[in-house]
C-alpha cells in the first residue's frame, strides 16, 4: 500500500520545523509517504489551507500572530473537518487536553518529541478522524431521520433523512426550535408535510443523551405512512369480518323468526284449503288458494335467499365425489316427471349409452338440474328435452324447451339476482323467486363447472351446464370450505 | 303421499307453538289413521310420552322447561319411552343440527315450514 499523507505544519520555530521534517522523513522505508508543507504564522497557515487540501495539520499554539487555543479555533473555523494535532510547549499538557475538548484529534508535547511519538500521533489522529467520519457517514446515511435536540429544544444536528422527512434545508432545521413533542417513554406520532391527500405520518422516538457535555435528546424519525395504511387495511378487514359475522347471525335469526310464523300460516291455510276445518264456498276456496300459492312463494323466496347467501359467502359444504352423470341426470328427471305428472308437456330424456365419471356434489347438481327443468317445463309449449354429452374435459348437460325463448338482451343478465323475464308464463299463477339461476351459477362455480344460456331460433330457450370429469378435476381436499365453518 | 299403513299409528306432538299444533292435529286426525296426543313443553312431553306410548314423537327444538334435545335424552334414558321413534321439527337451522340429530338417534328432520308430504313421509 502506497499511502500518502500530506501535512501542513504551522510552526514559527525553525528548529522544530527542521526536527519534525527529519523525524517524519526517517520513515522513508515505510509504506506511508509523508509530504510536509510549512507555514510560520497562523495567517500563513490559513492562506495555505484556503489554497490546498491537507490530510492533517500540525499546529503550534504559540505563533507570532496568535497564541493559545484561539489559534486552534481559527484553524477549525477555516477547515472544520480537518484533523489537527496540537504541539504544546514544555509541560502544557493541560492545554493539550483542553485542545482535544475543542476538537483537536491529539496533542504532542514539543519537549518530548521524537520520531516514534510524532508518527504515532499523526497515525492516531488520522485513524481517529476516519472513525469520526465513518460514524458521521453512518448517522448521516441512516434511512431513519436522526436529530440531536438540546434542552432548550434547539436542533443541534439533523441527518439527511431528517431533512428529507421534514422537507427542510439544513439551515431551516438546525439551529431552530424543534416543534414536536419528545418523550422518552413513548413514540410520538406526527403528521409530515405532504400534498393534500398524500399526507404522511412519522413516529418520533427520543432518548436522553449527553451531547458535547450537556444533556440533550437524540431523536429518530421514521416514516410510518405505509405501516399506517397497512394498519388501516387490517382494521378494515377485521371490521368486515365482524360485519360478516353479524350479518350471518342476523340472517340466521331472521330465518328462524320468519320460518316459525310462516310454518303456522302454511299449516293453517293448508287446513282450510283441504277443507279440514269444514267446507268452503267457491269464493272462499279461491281466496284460500291464492293465500296458499303466495305462502309457497314466500317459503321458496326465504329458502332461496338463504341458499344464495350461504353460497355467496362460501359457507356451503361442498362434497365433490366421482359419480356417474347418467344416473344423476336420470334420477333428477324421474323426480321432476313425477312432480309434474298430469301436465301436458313432455319431458324427453335423450342420453348416450355411457358417460365418463364426473366429480361434483350430487345434491348441488341435482338442485341445478331440477331448477332448470322446473323453469323449462313452465315455459315449454309441448316438450322439454334433456341431453348430455362428453367433451374432452367435461360432461355437458343441456335443457331445451320449445317455449318463447329468451330476449337476446336479457341473456347476459339471466344469472343475476332477482332477474325475471316477462316471458308468457307456463305455470298457472306460479311466480319464481328470481334467485334460482343465481343459485345455479354459484353452485356451478363451486363445482368447477359453468352454466350459460342461449336461444335456438324458433326452438325456445337452451340452458347448458358442464361438469368436470373425475379424471381431470383437480384433486381437492374433501369438504372444501373457505371459511372452515360447516353450513347448516 | 305414501300408501296408508293398515294399523293406526300413535303420534305425539310436542311444540310450544299452539297455533301450529292445532292445524297439525287437524291434518293428522283427518287422515283417519293417526291417533294424536299433544304437549306444549318438553317436560309435559315426557310425561305424555310415558303415558300415551306413541309410535312417533314429533318434537320441536326450542321449547320452555325442557328443550327438544333434552326431551330426546329423557326419552332414550327411560325404558318405557326408549323405543319411540323421534322426528325433530325446527325452524332453527344451526350448523351442527345434522350431527346433533344423528348423535341423538333422530329418525327424521323437518325444517319449518314443511310440506304435508314431508310430514307424512316422516311419520
Amino acid at each position: 500500500m502506497d499511502q500518502r499523507v500530506s501535512i501542513l505544519l504551522i510552526e514559527d520555530d525553525p528548529d522544530y520545523t527542521m526536527l519534525i521534517n527529519v523525524y517524519v522523513n526517517e520513515a522513508c522505508g515505510d509504506a506511508v509517504k509523508y509530504l510536509i508543507e510549512s507555514a510560520v504564522s497562523l495567517q500563513g497557515g490559513l492562506d495555505l489551507l484556503s489554497r490546498q487540501e491537507y490530510d492533517i495539520v500540525l499546529l503550534d499554539l504559540m505563533l507570532p500572530d496568535s497564541r493559545g487555543l484561539d489559534t486552534l479555533d481559527k484553524i477549525r473555523a477555516k477547515a472544520p473537518s480537518m484533523p489537527v494535532v496540537v504541539l504544546t510547549n514544555l509541560d502544557h499538557d493541560d492545554l493539550g487536553v483542553e485542545a482535544i475538548g475543542r476538537g483537536a484529534q491529539d496533542f504532542l508535547s514539543k519537549n518530548k518529541l521524537d520520531a516514534g511519538r510524532l508518527r504515532h500521533a499523526i497515525g492516531f489522529a488520522l485513524a481517529r478522524d476516519r472513525l469520526f467520519l465513518q460514524m458521521e457517514h453512518l448517522i448521516e446515511g441512516l434511512p431513519d431521520g436522526m436529530l440531536i435536540v438540546d434542552r432548550s429544544r434547539m436542533v443541534r444536528y439533523a441527518n439527511a433523512a431528517a431533512l428529507s422527512l421534514f422537507e427542510r434545508k439544513r439551515e431551516q432545521l438546525v439551529g431552530r426550535l424543534f416543534e414536536h413533542a419528545l418523550s422518552p417513554d413513548r413514540a410520538v406520532e406526527i403528521k409530515l408535510p405532504g400534498a393534500p391527500g398524500a399526507e404522511r405520518s412519522a413516529e418520533i422516538r427520543a432518548a436522553e443523551i449527553e451531547w458535547k457535555g450537556y444533556p440533550a435528546w437524540v431523536a429518530t424519525v421514521r416514516d410510518v405512512s405505509e405501516l399506517k395504511k397497512l394498519e388501516q387495511v387490517r382494521a378494515e378487514v377485521k371490521e368486515r369480518r365482524h360485519t360478516d359475522g353479524l350479518k350471518d347471525q342476523l340472517l340466521s335469526t331472521v330465518a328462524h323468526e320468519l320460518r316459525t310464523p310462516l310454518s303456522v300460516v302454511k299449516a293453517v291455510i293448508g287446513t282450510l284449503r283441504d277443507h279440514l276445518a269444514g267446507p268452503l264456498t267457491r269464493e272462499q276456496a279461491e281466496l284460500v288458494g291464492a293465500a296458499d300459492r303466495h305462502i309457497g312463494r314466500l317459503t321458496r323466496l326465504l329458502n332461496n335467499f338463504l341458499d344464495l347467501t350461504r353460497l355467496e359467502s362460501r359457507r356451503t359444504r361442498v362434497s365433490r365425489q366421482p359419480l356417474d352423470p347418467l344416473a344423476l341426470v336420470s334420477e333428477v328427471c324421474e323426480g321432476v316427471r313425477l312432480a309434474h305428472r298430469g301436465r301436458s308437456v313432455v319431458l324427453s330424456v335423450d342420453l348416450p349409452r355411457s358417460l365418463p365419471s364426473v366429480r361434483v356434489d350430487a345434491d348441488m347438481i341435482a338442485q341445478v338440474l331440477g331448477n332448470l327443468l322446473d323453469n323449462a317445463l313452465r315455459y315449454a309449449r309441448g316438450r322439454v328435452t334433456v341431453r348430455a354429452k362428453a367433451t374432452e374435459d367435461e360432461v355437458e348437460v343441456s335443457v331445451v324447451d320449445d317455449g318463447p325463448g329468451i330476449p337476446t338482451e336479457k341473456l347476459a343478465l339471466l344469472f343475476d339476482k332477482f332477474v325475471q323475464l316477462d316471458r308468457p308464463k307456463g305455470g298457472e299463477g306460479y311466480k319464481g323467486t328470481g334467485l334460482g339461476l343465481a343459485i345455479s351459477r354459484e353452485i356451478m362455480t363451486l363445482n368447477g363447472g359453468r352454466i350459460w344460456a342461449d336461444n335456438a331460433p324458433g326452438r325456445g330457450a337452451c340452458f347448458r351446464f358442464t361438469l368436470p370429469l373425475a379424471s381431470k378435476a383437480e384433486a381437492e381436499p374433501e369438504e372444501e370450505l373457505s371459511h372452515a365453518r360447516p353450513s347448516e | 303421499m305414501p300408501a296408508p299403513p293398515n294399523e293406526t299409528r300413535r303420534i305425539l306432538i310436542v311444540d310450544d307453538e299452539r297455533d301450529l299444533v292445532g292445524p297439525l292435529v287437524l291434518r293428522l286426525r283427518s287422515l283417519g289413521r293417526f291417533e294424536v296426543a299433544v304437549a306444549y313443553d318438553g317436560a309435559a312431553g315426557f310425561e305424555e310420552a310415558a303415558r300415551f306410548r306413541p309410535d312417533v314423537a314429533l318434537i320441536d327444538l326450542a321449547m320452555p322447561k325442557l328443550d327438544g334435545w333434552g326431551l330426546c335424552g329423557r326419552l332414550r334414558e327411560d325404558p318405557r319411552t326408549r323405543g319411540i321413534k323421534v322426528v325433530i321439527m325446527t325452524a332453527w337451522l344451526s350448523p351442527d343440527l345434522g350431527r346433533h340429530a344423528l348423535a341423538e338417534g333422530v329418525a327424521d328432520l323437518l325444517v319449518k315450514p314443511f310440506e304435508d308430504e314431508d310430514l307424512l313421509k316422516a311419520l
